[in-house]
């Protein structure tokens, strides 16, 4: 009996130094995640793009400040807004060494492809690293000096103005479809394959108005060929200060047109951390805004793995409620 | 005059052993970049881009530059050899590079081909020099429906010629159902995609052409006894010679390449447009139009002048106004940030020395580019001398490679090997592999430009007619298609007022 008792104690004493053993064994290896080999970074847009810009400077910015012992490779997938590299990296679950850049468009993408394509529910946010501004921009000598001059010329012949954008179904038409509702007219929209050809479809006058992130406009700008009369913010944007909010000219809507990165599903919650903390100080150092926030004029926007996620899922729906105003999501 | 003094004191600037050992290294590896299909050259100029990170700006852009000049000049030497074309711009190329290499005359169509390519870029360059802020400015005025116009007029211009008007279009037919694969750029909406994820990003071009003519090129030769026709190859370094002596009587060719190139650099795309664009041309102006297809050496220079032209072209809406021309052109804008320069119309007042250093640039390197590709001529052309029981398997791998590399996905080689097939049944039906994958090709942008279109329009057919420049290419255009109709009419006519 006692003999057996003994046993059993012993045992059980065994048990709980083999289950504390596992417990820290697995916190430190909680702690010491590093990456083992060199990290996939997907981009699942074409090169040149502005998704594959960010993926590269990014890649510069860690790979300058010595962020990271392991080195990123960066692979182009492009093709069906993006569903195709992004499906890809949703089926990889698992992998600690694949990342991918995330971006609004890959939120409405898979809205309206519908079944089969991957949304951020099939992925781990990692973080949100910063905000493209969404600008209308007109011609230097255009009749529109401000945007209550376009609102006004659309009020007195509607479906008469028209604005470019880029694609159908993605940024540039859902908020064109915000801009309609909120100040309460119809233009007409037209969707081009990219910022340049827009660009060039302004330039030439064979439209009134586009749709543009500064990065794509700048250059016009600072020549004087182009000018933005709103920007989608809640507030006045960096170096383009002069440019007033749609909210302030009183039509009430902005737009969040986001840069995150996600990883595959399924990894280990200490492999998010580590990309996260990551992702936290690149964007802490000076590196990132002066060789990307600034060049490209985008608004700095960190937000932790959660945050992001539910960053994500409010515009989601957000996304999902324009569509379906537009006929594209049934 | 200031233009002159400009683009010399760019030359001063290029002329180190520094920039002359980039321009050498870019060319070269463009070269590599050029024959390797799949590999075209936004990604060869976007893979290597990292390495001018440490460079001065115009190093970094001559360094770059050539790589696309490289590739440029080199995409048609699979397109001879193997009727394989290494880059989409030069699938035209194959229509007839490939049958005189079949003839033993490879040497002649890459000389050809290569002295087209320079004339194009030539012609290009001193556009870009003397009339840039001008052609730029003209070039805008080209919206969505002068571009229709444009693409109509290729059509046009395809549809007439051929033998069997019944094959051509149905060819045709084919062709606009493949290229609506995918996502639809206006509606947004899914085309036959059968609910297949793989479909959603399209057929790429490059993937059916790799299959239709380098895979079905194969299996028609393995049916015909495992012997490739080249193997007789004359191989001569007076065949260069030879070749330049026969081009000024092709000056016609020449010129309406040239000036297809440069229009058409504006336009993304537009090299391959403008190649297909300046071999239906040719076809129609040149005496010996009806022999096209069958190894004439016009049907080389004239996609091959257009190509190039319209690759060099494509710098000139990047330097004028900041916008690319060209999907290489956009990485090579990226890379201009990245050096530290703000790209933009403001770059040729605050960057004289590296905008004129890279026009500079250009003559110098498209000089030493057509030197190196034209010393390789025999090197190339031996290749045809390597058994086919050896070189066969060697292209299928190389076709895998290029079929994979285009988007990373095994789905292409499976289709790169189904349009093997359809291209080996086309060919043994006589039915024109050009009509398909013209339609590929332009399918999609003549769509766009279309549907563009009449979306300013509010529906108008009239929009197509709105001013000189649209009303002349669509007349001209219309023309053509009608040409064979209108022919007999007048014909008829003329007999029955000679016989009443």
């Amino acid at each position: 009996m006692k003999a057996s008792q003994f046993r059993m104690k012993a045992l059980r004493v065994a048990m709980l130094v083999t289950l504390a053993l596992l417990i820290c064994g697995v916190t430190v290896q909680a702690a010491e995640f590093k990456p083992s080999k060199p990290i996939s970074f997907i981009v699942p847009y074409a090169p040149g793009g502005g998704s594959d810009v960010y993926a590269r400077a990014i890649d510069n910015v860690i790979k300058s400040g010595k962020l990271m012992d392991q080195r990123f490779v960066i692979e182009n997938k492009p093709g069906g807004s993006a569903t195709i590299g992004t499906t890809s990296v949703a089926q990889s679950a698992g992998n600690d060494h694949m990342l991918l850049t995330f971006i609004s468009g890959q939120v409405s993408g898979p809205l309206t492809v519908g079944k089969g394509a991957a949304t951020y529910r099939d992925l781990t946010m990692i973080a949100n690293l910063a905000k493209d501004e969404q600008f209308i921009v007109v011609k230097t000598d255009s009749p529109f000096k401000t945007i209550q001059d376009l609102v006004a010329a659309a009020k007195k012949s509607p479906g008469t103005v028209t604005i470019a954008g880029t694609a159908t179904g993605q940024e540039d038409q859902m908020c064109n479809r915000l801009f309609e509702k909120a100040a309460d007219i119809k233009v007409r929209y037209i969707p081009f394959k990219s910022g340049g050809e827009c660009i060039t479809a302004l330039l030439g006058g064979h439209v009134a108005a586009i749709w543009a992130n500064p990065s794509e406009f700048i250059p016009q700008y600072d020549a004087k060929m182009v000018r933005p009369i709103a920007v989608a913010n809640n507030k006045r944007v960096g170096l383009l200060n002069t440019v007033p909010t749609f909210m302030e000219a009183g039509y009430k809507f902005e737009f969040d047109f986001f840069r995150a990165i996600a990883a595959p599903p399924k990894i280990k919650p200490e492999v998010a951390a580590y990309y996260e903390n990551l992702m936290k100080r690149m964007s802490d150092s000076q590196a990132w805004k002066d060789n990307y926030l600034n060049k490209y004029m985008l608004s700095p926007m960190f937000l932790g793995s959660k945050d992001t996620a539910a960053f994500v899922a409010k515009n989601e729906k957000i996304f999902g409620d324009i569509l379906k105003d537009l006929g594209l999501v049934k | 005059m200031e233009d002159l003094l400009n683009l010399f004191h760019g030359f001063s600037v290029i002329l180190s052993w520094y920039n002359l050992g980039m321009m050498v290294i870019g060319l070269v590896l463009g070269v590599l970049v050029g024959v390797l299909p799949g590999l075209g050259g936004p990604n060869g100029v976007a893979i290597l881009l990292p390495l001018t990170f440490s460079m001065s700006p115009t190093s970094a852009i001559v360094m770059l530059s050539c790589i696309y000049w490289g590739s440029l000049f080199a995409g048609a030497i699979t397109s001879v050899l193997f009727n394989i074309p290494g880059e989409s711009h030069s699938v035209a190329t194959t229509f007839d590079g490939y049958p005189m290499a079949q003839q033993g005359r490879a040497g002649e169509a890459l000389t050809a081909s290569f002295t087209g390519s320079f004339f194009g870029a030539l012609f290009s360059v001193l556009m870009i020099t003397f009339l840039a802020p001008l052609v730029a400015n003209f070039a805008l005025h080209f919206g969505p429906p002068e571009f229709f116009a444009v693409y109509f007029l290729t059509f046009a211009s395809f549809i007439g010629t051929g033998k069997d008007p019944f094959k051509t279009i149905a060819s045709l037919m084919l062709g606009f159902g493949v290229a609506q694969i995918g996502m639809d750029n206006v509606s947004g909406t899914l085309r036959l995609t059968f609910g297949w994820s793989e479909l959603l990003r399209g057929v790429d071009f490059l993937v059916v052409v790799i299959g239709l003519f380098g895979v079905g090129e194969i299996l028609i030769s393995m049916e015909e006894g495992l012997k490739f026709e080249g193997v007789h190859a004359k191989i001569n370094p007076k065949v260069v010679w030879q070749t330049w002596k026969k081009l000024p009587k092709y000056w016609l060719t020449l010129l309406f390449g040239a000036v297809i190139g440069a229009w058409m650099g504006f336009k993304p795309g537009g090299a391959t447009a403008a190649s297909f664009m300046s071999y239906g041309l040719a076809k129609r102006i040149s005496k010996n139009g009806y022999r096209f297809g069958t190894g004439e050496l016009e049907g080389v220079l004239a996609p091959e002048t257009a190509a190039h032209g319209s690759g060099c072209a494509a710098l000139l809406p990047m330097m004028a106004l900041g916008i690319p021309g060209s999907a290489t052109a956009a990485v090579l804008l990226g890379g201009l940030m990245i050096w530290g320069l703000q790209p933009g119309p403001l770059l040729f007042v605050e960057q004289k020395e590296f905008v004129w250093g890279l026009i500079a640039s250009m003559y110098l390197s498209n000089v030493v580019g057509l030197v190196i590709v034209l010393s390789s001529v025999p090197l190339f052309a031996a290749i045809l001398r390597i058994p086919f029981s050896i070189i066969a398997p060697v292209i299928v791998v190389v076709c895998a490679i290029g079929a994979f590399t285009v988007n990373t996905a095994m789905f292409n080689i499976w289709t790169m090997l189904l349009f093997g097939v359809i291209g080996y049944v086309f060919k043994k039906l006589d039915y024109p592999l050009a009509p398909l994958i013209l339609a590929i090709v332009l399918g999609d942008p003549t769509e766009v430009s279309f549907r563009q279109a009449i979306l300013g329009s509010q529906g108008a057919m009239s929009i197509f007619f709105s001013n000189w420049l649209v009303g002349a290419m669509m007349s001209a255009g219309l023309l053509l298609l009608f040409w064979p109709f209108l022919a007999s009419l007048w014909g008829k006519l003329r007999r029955s007022v000679a016989e009443g």
